[in-house]
């Protein structure tokens, strides 16, 4: 599903952030990535999302390698994946259910579709009664299950979150794994 | 599924999405909108100008038309005969032909000399000594030269004298009016798209994170460009709108004034009616301004989109 190959990343401070990174994750995999601050967790996903280009090495996704994607493709690609920032990157001035139904119109839904699925995901992550609020309006966890909404609306093959319990207490984030599973 | 069908099956949210933001970013609409509409209405004068000036120098020129002087021992048969002739040169370039008789042109005469017209008190009747013409008004003046030509060969013609001076100064005037209103023209589209994408680059820019949250979430490039596009053609829509009705009632209103004056009664000239300017201002406002938003977006989002 997701295979890295001897990828190495060196931004153009001289900085290097992933250093001849080489493992598979298989479907139906739960994997985690623990390091330490800085230690280049973030970039590694950045190479995921083909936000930032290797500087060395091959990523293969779901049988694709990424390494030569063109451009055009890139948004494609990020479509199969649902993906939790850690900055969770909500749009401010869209609501909760608009948040979420965003990544629906993106993969062209019908609206009879998006009107059923949105609702329920948000009632997955507990948030059906906060839908018509804005982002601002949310605590940090709740702006993270918004997120995660919106990663799963469009039934990903993958689901990618960084730092997804940072900001919580244990309990709100176990919940969080148990909605990913 | 490619980025077109992409843009295509998405065309619904995209209108939706562009009205939202019109009212979302009220300012820098306001001011997309006022710009448009200045650079509008200023074409839209110097055009109304260029047209009645070329409809002006048309009536005075039609009204001068060419004399042709027939020989004094022509005979009835052959003065109709040239009447038939000159018709002959073409229906498409002959506009009017007008018999002028030996007492008319002494009449003319008479009236010029308006005091002394006693001085062709002996040339009555018998001696009579003006020639009969026809006064051959054109369709377009740019046949002069061609119709003189011909009428030139013709049998029994005296003498042709058109008022070439004249009607090539006003020519020359009509084409500089014009060329002055297509300079305009193009600056001010220069103009307008100029600040139109600084404008929408400044909307833009205000929302680069949007732009940026979208991309990561999977939008292609022509799904975030749509609702700035329709946010463009919706201000460059209201902006046509509204500057027609804005020139039509100024229009009207300067129209009834100059109509007025003595100078174009005299000279039985009229000025265009804002109906017969409407129908190409209309074309080319709604051209322009759909286009300065479809061309002004599509600059300013480029260096966004890179993410």
């Amino acid at each position: 599903m997701i295979e890295f190959k001897n990828v190495s990343k060196i931004y153009d401070t001289g900085t290097e952030a992933v250093h001849n990174a080489t493992f598979t994750i298989e479907k139906g995999e739960f994997a985690f990535l623990v390091g330490q601050s800085g230690s280049g967790k973030s970039t590694l996903i950045k190479l995921i999302l083909k936000e930032e280009e290797a500087s060395k090495g091959n990523i293969i996704i779901n049988g694709k390698d990424i390494t030569y994607l063109r451009k055009k493709r890139v948004p494609y690609l990020r479509r199969s994946m649902g993906v939790v920032f850690q900055d969770f990157r909500l749009l401010p001035d869209k609501t909760v259910y608009d948040n979420v139904a965003f990544a629906m119109h993106i993969v062209r839904a019908t609206q009879k579709h998006i009107r059923r699925q949105v609702p329920m995901v948000l009632s997955l992550v507990g948030l059906s009664n906060k839908a018509k609020m804005y982002p601002n309006e949310l605590s940090g966890g709740e702006q993270q299950r918004v997120a995660l909404a919106r990663a799963l609306v469009n039934n990903p093959s993958m689901i990618i979150a960084d730092e997804p319990t940072r900001k919580f207490r244990s309990r709100d984030s176990l919940g969080n794994y148990e909605i990913i599973e | 599924m490619t980025e077109k069908e992409d843009i295509a099956v998405n065309s619904f949210y995209f209108v939706g999405e562009g009205f939202r933001n019109v009212l979302k970013n009220k300012k820098s609409s306001l001011i997309s909108l006022i710009t448009m509409i200045c650079a509008m209405f200023i074409f839209g004068v110097a055009f109304a100008i260029g047209e009645n000036a070329t409809s002006v120098v048309e009536q005075v020129s039609a009204s001068q038309g060419i004399q042709v002087y027939m020989t004094t021992d022509a005979t009835d048969e052959q003065i109709n005969q040239l009447e038939s002739d000159i018709w002959n040169i073409g229906t498409d370039k002959i506009q009017k032909v007008e018999f002028v008789s030996k007492q008319q042109a002494l009449e003319t005469m008479k009236t010029s000399f308006e005091d002394a017209d006693w001085i062709f008190d002996g040339y009555e009747g018998e001696n009579n000594i003006f020639p009969v013409s026809y006064i051959v008004s054109l369709t377009d003046l740019s046949y002069t030269g061609e119709v003189e030509k011909a009428i030139g060969q013709m049998d029994n013609v005296d003498k042709i004298r058109s008022s070439n001076e004249t009607i090539d100064t006003l020519i020359k005037i009509a084409h500089g009016v014009r060329l002055a209103v297509i300079v305009i023209f193009v600056l001010l589209i220069v103009m307008a798209v100029t600040i139109i994408s600084n404008t929408i680059k400044l909307t833009v820019h205000s929302r680069r994170r949007e732009i940026s949250i979208m991309k990561y979430v999977g939008a292609t490039d022509g799904f975030i460009r749509g609702p700035f596009v329709v946010e463009g053609i919706i201000i460059g829509l209201i902006a046509a709108l509204l500057t027609i009705l804005m020139l039509g009632l100024a229009y009207d209103f300067i129209i009834s004034k100059i109509a007025q004056s003595d100078v174009l009664q005299r000279m039985n000239i009229g000025l265009l009616s804002f109906g017969e300017l409407s129908q190409v201002i209309a074309i080319v406002f709604l051209v322009l301004g759909i286009g300065i938003g479809i061309v002004g977006s599509s600059i300013s989002m480029k260096k966004y989109l890179e993410v």
